[in-house]
């Protein structure tokens, strides 16, 4: 085996965090490939349910199935959000888990209290206006 | 001027405002902030106590950067535990109506079986 390879194999033994990503998108990809949301026995939100609002995640299911049939206007407007809060929810990952010194530099800023209070109010006003607009 | 009761300092000799006066933090090393979880259930899950995880979790970082290694940790307890509510009360809460629906269609069906099962005199020749 060559250094390189054996330098990558390192790499991800040492990411195990990417394995768990790489479990739920294929779980995802499978699954929305062929099933659709609109059908009974996939699942329902709990907070639709009892009060008959929309979540921040509503639709995102719809958006998914949509984006993996080539929709890419439905993919987008099912739920906006979440399109935008994923990258972000994937840098936090990326920052707490990776060991690279990148994930390190990058920690202080993904991470920083206001950057978070950022992305809580932009959920906040996203829930709020959805249920609104 | 400020009047320094002499049995409070023999209590808290170094805790001045909860900040430490040594610099040097715990061997245990620094607490997970919980700022995954907390994100992934103010997104998916529960909004309420989402909020509440991001809120704290977000704090644990900055607390422990500036000396304050008790508050650190018990501010990523406080993040963890409702991160783990935000995650589970949902799955609680859908357990429970799908326990409550699937019980309703059980009765009713026992009921329908049961009242239908006598057969009546006028169906024989």
């Amino acid at each position: 085996m060559t250094q390189r390879r054996s330098q990558l194999l390192e790499g991800l033994r040492q990411r195990k965090y990417l394995w768990v990503i790489a479990l739920v998108v294929v779980v995802l990809v499978g699954v929305y490939s062929w099933v659709n949301p609109r059908g009974e026995l996939m699942p329902r939100c709990p907070f639709k349910w009892l009060t008959s609002y929309d979540c921040p995640a509503c639709g995102n299911q719809r958006a998914l199935y949509a984006l993996l049939h080539g929709d890419w206007v439905g993919a987008w407007r099912y739920n906006p959000f979440v399109w935008v809060a994923m990258p972000y929810f994937l840098l936090v990952v990326f920052t707490t888990y990776d060991p690279s010194s990148l994930a390190r530099r990058w920690r202080p800023r993904v991470q920083h209290p206001k950057v978070v209070l950022v992305f809580l109010a932009v959920t906040l006003l996203w829930w709020v206006g959805r249920n609104v607009i | 001027m400020e009047v320094i009761d002499p049995q409070e300092q023999q209590k808290n000799p170094v805790e001045v405002n909860n900040v430490r006066s040594e610099q040097t933090p715990p061997p245990c090393g620094k607490p997970s902030n919980h700022l995954v979880g907390a994100v992934l259930a103010t997104i998916c899950c529960c909004l309420p106590c989402g909020i509440v995880a991001i809120v704290y979790a977000s704090q644990v970082d900055t607390l422990w950067y500036s000396g304050n290694y008790d508050g650190a940790y018990k501010m990523s307890h406080k993040a963890g535990k409702w991160m783990r509510i935000a995650i589970f009360w949902p799955f609680i809460i859908y357990g429970i109506a799908i326990l409550i629906v699937l019980s309703l269609g059980v009765l009713g069906g026992l009921a329908g079986a049961l009242s239908g099962a006598a057969p009546t005199p006028e169906a024989l020749p």
